[in-house]
């Protein structure tokens, strides 16, 4: 009895003496994330934290910055001294001679070499395996070295495209991998070798520490060429999977940015200590539709524009975006964002809200409720269907409840079906799926074939099954790089407001709160840790 | 105080919150067949007098039979006034759901003024001239609800949050050269969807009683059949059931029920299928042990050898032994499945989302911790009752079918 | 061997006055004997059972490659070398192989070998159940033995109704109450997590302020049921013995009051109480998953939910399987404990 009296004693104490001491570093910068990664290695960069850490731990020959005027991604040289396309097909790349990687050896263009083998071969499984349609391949997916790499000399070399390709820095911005490392291991063992968690690096910072589930330390290498004597020197990825713990740290100088921060949430943020920001036009939310019913043949009820559009009008856009996104959104018209300034479309006006106009629309196309029930008909059969729904996302689940009462108002019967993300992604790509409710983030620069073609070859995540002939020309046209580009983007945004393939909801901000004390941050398209080494503490 | 007083105090002071909140909007078939709100019509008229008549003569004419059977329901339990008066308020809930709240548990308010309201505020509106009733309680057209308004010289201005728009003076209902305001009183407030959360907590009592008896339902014939197998059959049979359910025992239960939610979809059915059929070996071991044990009594194998098939002995002979234990197993049974269920949807796996079930308010509160305590206090305060009211019930039917623990 | 066994148990049980002499080998050791075959037939059963769940739901592991980087291709390539492109049958049997040679192969989402994502969340999960078991028991207990000996009843009566009162109360709400007064309005602990950013940097001393900090809440939130639980249990055992025909002859014979308490009542009140505590041992073990998910710690069942999600089938056999084989052993040490403590045990329940 006394021992555990005395153990209750020490509990007590513990319990009073217990709190936290907080530790000043004037050259840190801590973001919060939401989930741990899995890998260092920019082979298997799947995730968007990994991607970034890629671009940071590891050479690029170019990188990017975000061109806000023309609404482009602009290239500067990063690895590479110099650039020099030649006759549009093939590409002579000088690098710096200067470059080392982390464990003493200079980085040469037999990396480069390797990088590209690596990245396209079939056993790696990297994550842009068959992507490499602009470089001559042999038969297995790999790219050809051969007909592809003319070295010059360790530091310069000539990259050949296979002819007829339309070839861009886009081609050959991942970040580069350490031949030496790689040439001992079996291509079938890289997936599981230790490098995803000890790399070899070779960009500005290099890692210091991981603890998994908890925090990734990085340090910037002080050699590198942009790093500037006065800027931060240790970035850390601290992993807080719960929002509501993230806005904490982030209120009380635990963590110095988060992203992706709850518009509801802002009212409670001090502007003086924190300054939010917001990266615009990368994201948007959709309810789509299956154009073809389960046998292939035209859906009842979605194969109809006239449908389509009034389901679209039974979303009231602007207050979701006033109310719920409070002002951090815009209602989207197209999947083309306003940030792609030079080919944006702003004549186009987004169909606007209204029971009355959408009962109208239904009524025209022969839906009516010709039984007095409340629901509308035609032939026979309700317009009645289940709108599914991934779960764990608030947002999704206010929408769809909101244009659940507005469709039931206008005589739509909606039933919401919450629905596991996998169970979601495998009905949709069997076509098992009615209507769903869904996002899709755009990949820079623009990507539009594979959501819109009707080809099944190309156009893998049109789960929609979008069919339409005009279209399919049109993207190929902007496919192959037409003179009239601008005009033909005009035109596919015109075609998608007019078809209303799917209803497109808003364009959803990701609002980025960075502490005051951080300068220098620049919030652009392309994330908020790009050009992170520019970064500045005061306080 | 005697119990019987006790449940009669009990019966008035709900009747009484029954007229006061007697709200002619909704109708009685709705309220029983409101599983499928949306889908029944409530525009004809007739049925609408029909409706009024009934609802308003139902409970006194439950109330009057009552009294005038009480004798012959000839029950006395220990028993105090707070337990029956929360137990007849879950039940009032389940039953008139409809009767006591203020608005359709699904109805949002405008979002524009209605999010996250506190509890005691009333929001405001004016009601415009034309009738409309054309889609029932849920589509009130000639409301306008408003945060402020200004009157001009023949316009109305109505401020929405940010927005504003502006109303003809005829189009309006007017009295004494004002416009008249009508309000409607939020006792719990509203949640983030702008819905009231008195009324979804109300209407969670069907969720929960409902998932609740329809799994321990399944759960008993589970266990009643597999049981029974077990205990006639014994041996192999026996021996194999058991595994069986130690495997479930074993098997962390909440994994499984994730399987099968994936696997089938989250809707009403599947959750009562998963928790009826996660919960039955505890009745499967109650009525194995009673059924061996009955096996050898005299009257069993008198009615064997007189030749009567099995259903009919096991419903004569065994059920009156075997019930006596499993019933108040099932009573604990049922507080566990309730909790199981608004646990599943705090993970965000329940039924659905629309359906007002405790556990997926709680969740949304969860969200909002350090905007809105209400998204969080009021459905516990209320899911905590009712669990804390089955485990008293239990014990007390315990005490009651248990004479030797009653003599104590 | 067997003997040996009994006697390391019972020294470290160390409870109530055994005569193992007395007790028949040979009857124990079959029952045991049968018991520890039953179990591993559960086992399997359990892993079976299992594997056909998690491969029949739908959706697949390489789920979330899709996207408009990742092409078609890669997808299938993976799903070639994640091997579930070969017929159930087939993979069943390679299933088989691998866990008899407790190789559960590697994880698909964390790229490393299953033992090794599993380790720091099992030791977590042990770690904290063992707690949190100490608490519910430790707690019920003196609660139960303050109570029986003051014997105000208004007290008693204050004491049973907070206690059906806790014992109702879920977890999760529990949790966000406390959330709602220590984190959020008073500000004093940590909303979840395990540890803070700096621990590495903290000395032992406060490393260990830390994660008593961290661990409060979660280690209130999960023992209140079980205290009630135990203290119900306890009290109830603790009153049928004190009135008892010994304890009257003790005290007749002038034994001390805290004699009677130590070596007798209290024994024969915690004995039977070993089922009980095997059960609820068990299920700490499984995870407390509501607790885990509010707090976010590290356990068990969190990693079992997010790996089910994720579809990542060797991850959720080895979590699954770790968490049954507990479960088992556990209950079958308490089985064990009480053919210990009452050898007639073995013959009723044991056959």
């Amino acid at each position: 009895m006394k021992i555990i009296r005395k153990s209750f004693l020490l509990l007590l104490l513990t319990i009073l003496v217990s709190c936290s001491v907080e530790n000043e570093n004037s050259k840190r910068v801590v973001i919060g994330i939401t989930s741990d990664i899995e890998s260092f290695n920019p082979l298997y960069a799947f995730s968007i934290t990994e991607g970034n850490l890629g671009e940071l731990l590891f050479p690029v020959l170019v990188s990017h910055t975000w061109d806000f005027e023309k609404g482009e991604i602009e290239s500067d040289l990063s690895l590479a001294k110099n650039i020099e396309w030649i006759d549009g097909n093939s590409v002579k790349i000088k690098i710096h001679e200067d470059r080392k990687w982390s464990d003493g050896e200079s980085i040469t263009v037999e990396d480069l070499i390797y990088s590209f083998i690596l990245y396209s071969h079939p056993e790696v499984e990297s994550r842009l395996f068959d992507g490499f349609e602009n470089y001559n391949l042999s038969d297995d997916g790999v790219i050809d070295s051969l007909k592809t790499f003319d070295k010059i000399n360790d530091f310069e070399i000539i990259l050949n495209f296979s002819t007829g390709a339309k070839p861009s820095v886009f081609d050959f911005d991942f970040p580069l991998l350490p031949k030496h490392y790689f040439k001992s291991i079996d291509f079938i063992d890289i997936p599981k070798n230790k490098f995803n968690s000890n790399p070899v690096t070779g960009g500005e910072f290099f890692v210091s520490q991981w603890e998994k589930g908890e925090f990734i330390e990085l340090l910037v290498d002080k050699n590198s060429s942009r790093f500037v004597d006065g800027n931060i020197e240790k970035l850390v990825f601290r992993i807080v999977p719960e929002y509501n713990s993230r806005l904490m740290l982030l209120k009380t100088g635990g963590i110095d940015i988060m992203e992706d921060l709850r518009p509801d949430d802002l009212s409670f943020i001090d502007d003086s200590v924190i300054e939010l920001n917001s990266i615009k036009g990368r994201e948007y939310d959709y309810i789509g539709f299956n154009h073809d019913d389960e046998a292939g043949n035209p859906h009842p009820l979605f194969s109809d524009a006239e449908v389509r559009i009034a389901i679209t009008q039974l979303n009231d856009r602007e207050l979701i975006v006033d109310e719920y996104l409070n002002g951090f959104g815009e209602p989207a018209i197209s999947p083309i964002s306003e940030i792609f300034a030079s080919v944006y479309d702003s004549n186009l006006k987004p169909y606007p809200f209204g029971i009355e106009a959408a009962v109208t629309r239904l009524n025209k196309a022969g839906w009516k409720d010709s039984n007095q029930n409340g629901i509308l008909d035609k032939n026979g059969s309700e317009l009645s269907f289940d709108l599914l729904i991934p779960t764990g996302n608030p947002r999704r689940e206010y929408v769809a409840t909101l244009f659940k009462n507005n469709a039931q108002k206008a005589g739509i019967k909606v039933n919401l079906v919450p629905q596991d993300l996998g169970a979601l992604i495998e009905m949709l790509q069997t076509g098992k799926a009615d209507a769903w409710i869904a996002g899709w983030s755009i990949a820079l620069p623009v990507e539009l074939t594979m959501f819109w073609s009707s080809n099944p070859d190309r156009g893998f995540l049109n789960f929609q099954n979008y069919a339409n002939p005009e279209m399919d020309v049109l993207l190929d046209r902007i496919e192959a790089n037409d003179v009239n580009r601008n005009e033909l983007y005009k035109k596919f945004q015109k075609t998608i407001h007019n078809d209303q393939p799917v209803s497109f909801l808003y364009w959803v901000d990701n609002i980025v709160g960075v502490n005051s004390r951080v300068k220098n941050v620049s919030v652009t398209p392309l994330g908020v840790i790009h050009h992170c080494w520019n970064w500045r503490i005061e306080n | 105080m005697k119990s019987n007083k006790v449940i009669n105090i009990a019966v008035l002071i709900l009747l009484i919150i029954w007229m006061l909140n007697y709200n002619q909007n909704y109708n009685v078939f709705l309220m029983f067949i409101d599983w499928v709100r949306g889908g029944f019509s409530t525009s004809i008229p007739t049925f609408d007098f029909f409706d009024l008549m009934f609802s308003l003569f139902l409970p006194p004419i439950l109330a009057a039979s009552y009294y005038i059977f009480r004798n012959r329901l000839n029950f006395e339990i220990n028993t105090n006034f707070g337990l029956v008066f929360i137990t007849m308020f879950f039940v009032y809930s389940f039953l008139f759901a409809p009767l006591l709240t203020i608005s359709d548990p699904n109805y949002q308010f405008n979002q524009r003024i209605a999010r996250l309201i506190s509890p005691f505020e009333s929001i405001k509106y004016l009601e415009k001239n034309e009738s409309d009733k054309t889609n029932g309680s849920f589509n009130y057209k000639n409301r306008i609800y408003f945060s402020s308004y200004s009157v001009l010289e023949d316009s109305i201005k109505v401020f929405q949050g940010r927005n504003q728009t502006i109303y003809n003076k005829r189009q309006i209902v007017f009295s004494d050269q004002k416009p008249k305001v009508f309000d409607t009183f939020l006792p719990f407030g509203t949640d983030d969807y702008g819905r009231c959360v008195y009324s979804r907590i109300i209407y969670g009592t069907r969720i929960s009683i409902s998932i609740g008896a329809l799994s321990v339902f399944i759960s008993f014939l589970v266990g009643l059949f597999l049981g029974h197998l077990a205990g006639i059959a014994g041996g192999i049979t026996d021996k194999f059931l058991s595994r069986i359910s130690d495997l479930f025992l074993a098997v962390p239960i909440i994994f499984f029920i994730l399987f099968l939610l994936i696997s089938f979809g989250n809707n009403f059915f599947t959750i009562v299928m998963v928790l009826g059929f996660s919960g039955w070996m505890s009745i499967f071991k109650l009525v194995k042990d009673e059924t061996t044990k009955a096996k050898n009594y005299d009257f069993i194998s008198t009615s064997r050898q007189l030749g009567f098939d099995s259903l009919y002995i096991l419903i004569k002979d065994y059920f009156p032994i075997i019930i006596i234990p499993v019933t108040t197993n099932l009573v604990f049974q049922f507080a566990n499945v309730i909790l199981a269920e608004s646990a599943l949807s705090f993970l965000g796996l329940g039924i659905s989302l629309e359906e007002p079930s405790w556990g997926a308010m709680i969740r949304s509160g969860q969200g909002y911790l350090n905007q809105a305590w209400w998204l969080i206090f009021f459905p516990s305060l209320t899911f905590v009752s009712l669990l804390i009211t089955l485990k008293i019930l239990g014990e007390k039917l315990v005490q009651h079918l248990n004479p030797i623990l009653n003599d104590n | 061997m067997f003997r040996l066994l009994l006697s390391v148990l019972f020294i470290i049980v160390g409870i109530g006055e055994l005569k193992i002499n007395s007790l028949n080998y040979s009857r124990i050791f079959r029952s045991v004997f049968f018991r520890f075959i039953n179990s591993f037939i559960v086992l399997f059963l359990l892993a079976t059972f299992i594997f056909f769940m998690i491969r029949l739901a739908p959706g697949d592991p390489t789920q979330k490659f899709v996207s408009a980087e990742a092409s078609p291709a890669l997808i299938e390539n993976l799903k070639k070398s994640y091997g579930i492109n070969d017929s159930l049958s087939e993979q069943y049997l390679n299933f088989l192989q691998e866990t008899l040679s407790l190789n559960f192969g590697y994880s698909f989402s964390y790229r490393t070998p299953v033992i090794d994502v599993i380790k720091p969340a099992f030791s977590f999960t042990a770690f904290f159940a063992a707690i949190v078991f100490v608490f519910q028991f430790g707690l019920g207990l003196i609660l139960a033995l303050f109570i029986t000996n003051t014997s105000n009843s208004k007290i008693e009566k204050v004491a049973d109704n907070l206690g059906i009162l806790l014992f109702s109360i879920p977890s999760f709400v529990i949790a966000l109450f406390l959330l709602q007064i220590f984190s959020v309005k008073l500000g004093i602990l940590p909303q979840g997590g395990l540890k803070s950013y700096d621990f590495h940097s903290f000395g032992l001393l406060n490393k260990f302020f830390d994660y008593t900090s961290h661990l409060i809440l979660p280690i209130v939130t999960l023992s209140f049921a079980g205290i009630a639980l135990f203290y119900k249990y306890f009290k109830d055992s603790l009153k049928a013995n004190y009135q008892t025909d010994y304890v009257l002859f003790l005290r007749s014979i002038g034994t001390k009051e805290k004699s009677i308490l130590r070596d007798h009542v209290l024994p024969n009140s915690i004995i039977p109480s070993i089922s009980i505590a095997g059960i609820t041992l068990g299920l700490l073990f499984n995870g407390a998953l509501i607790t885990e998910y509010i707090f976010e710690l590290p356990g068990m069942g969190r990693l079992t939910m997010n790996a089910i999600f994720a579809r990542d089938y060797p991850l959720v056999m080895g979590t699954t399987f770790v968490a049954g084989f507990c479960v088992i052993v556990i209950n079958f040490l308490a089985d064990l404990l009480k053919i210990l403590f009452n050898p007639q045990y073995s013959e009723t329940s044991l056959n």
